[in-house]
């Protein structure tokens, strides 16, 4: 991340420290570079494009709100993505019509269908070619599995910014990943075993 | 480490948080072991997956609408919320709960002090109540004390 910029394009750490005090145009530059991940982060979350620009919108205006309270000890990016997560967790709250799930998953049913899944080596997914199909297979996903996954292999955070964002340990982390690949393996071979349909 | 073992910190070597020589080893062990090889396949094939998936999240997404959207967000809830003193003693708003109780004392005071001629309106309502009552000469003997009885019942259930 660069802090000081290059010259005549402003560093992150420079607007935001503008956007601290109060000044609008810094905080717009700060939204534009960072709502494609966002919005992408509450797309994987919520599905619906809509909702997902809804919720994106509205940890953008929590996080103008709050901007005071950011102290700099992490990154702008990885303090805004927890905004946004906890969007998202509100939205789902508020919509029942979307499948509810508290953070906190039913951890032994997944360990269970996890050593099912690993008594099977061989029986591999195959590789998924089209867009469609991959986001019919994580669709299937619950969207606290498809969080995790996305933040990992999408945007890239390491184990201890994705424990900061979900406010976790670092051992909840490696377990909720290692059960989301295998919940997502067991749909690629699902999806793969019925001829990509 | 074995087999099991690195079976076990597959995903850390994916992720790329294993120690250097750790890593090592493990490159080490995969170039012999089938197993493991194919399970960091499959790892590899559910990146590929997710990231094919998000590749057609940002269609259509125009971040200089979007940021345009959440400013006026922020200057609407912002602005809205700072409206200055002269134009909050203006407002209808702010008279309206002086200018009701004012008026509900006009009342009070007119219909318990005002002459007899004057108390119409209270004498109007007097009378629908005792019209009431007076229904009750209308009914037969047997309704109209069964209806009492029920009223008496209603106050006692009170
Ligand atoms: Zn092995």
């Amino acid at each position: 991340m660069s802090h000081q910029g290059t010259p005549g394009i402003p560093g992150e750490l420079d607007l935001v420290l503008r956007a601290r005090e109060g000044d609008r145009d810094a905080y717009a530059e700060l939204v534009r570079r960072h709502s494609p991940r966002l919005f992408a982060l509450c797309l994987s979350m919520l599905r619906g494009r809509e909702s997902a620009e809804d919720a994106a919108q509205e940890a953008f205006v929590k996080a103008w709100k709050s901007l005071r309270s950011f102290r700099g000890g992490s990154a702008f990016s990885t303090w805004l993505h927890r905004i946004a997560v906890n969007a998202c967790q509100d939205f789902l709250r508020r919509n029942s019509r979307i499948r509810q799930e508290s953070i906190t998953e039913d951890a032994s049913v997944d360990e269970r269908r996890l050593r099912e899944g690993e008594g099977a080596p061989g029986d591999c997914a195959a590789k998924i070619e089209s867009a469609d199909l991959a986001e019919k297979i994580l669709a299937r996903l619950s969207p606290q599995h498809r969080l995790i996954l996305v933040l990992r292999e999408v945007q890239g955070f390491n184990y201890d910014e994705i424990a900061e964002i979900l406010d976790c340990s670092l051992d909840a982390v490696k377990g909720r990943l290692k059960r989301a690949r295998q919940s997502l393996d067991e749909n690629m071979r699902h999806f793969s075993s019925r001829g990509g349909v | 480490m074995n087999h099991d073992e690195f079976k076990a910190a597959l995903d850390e070597f994916h992720d790329g948080e294993m120690d250097s020589s750790s890593r090592d080893e493990f490159e080490s062990h995969r170039r012999f072991c089938r197993d493991c090889r194919e399970a960091l396949e499959a790892r590899q094939r559910t990146a590929e997956c997710l990231l094919l998936s998000a590749s057609s999240a940002h269609q259509g997404f125009d971040p200089e609408r979007f940021s345009r959207l959440v400013m006026s967000r922020i200057a609407g809830e912002e602005d809205g919320a700072r409206v200055p003193p002269w134009r909050t003693v203006l407002s209808w708003r702010w008279w309206l709960i002086p200018a009701a109780s004012l008026a509900a004392a006009a009342i009070a005071l007119w219909l318990s002090w005002g002459p007899a001629d004057r108390g119409s309106l209270a004498a109007d309502i007097l009378t629908q109540q005792r019209g009431g009552i007076m229904m009750m000469d209308w009914l037969d003997e047997p309704t109209a004390s069964s209806i009492g009885d029920l009223e008496s019942s209603a106050l006692a259930v009170r």
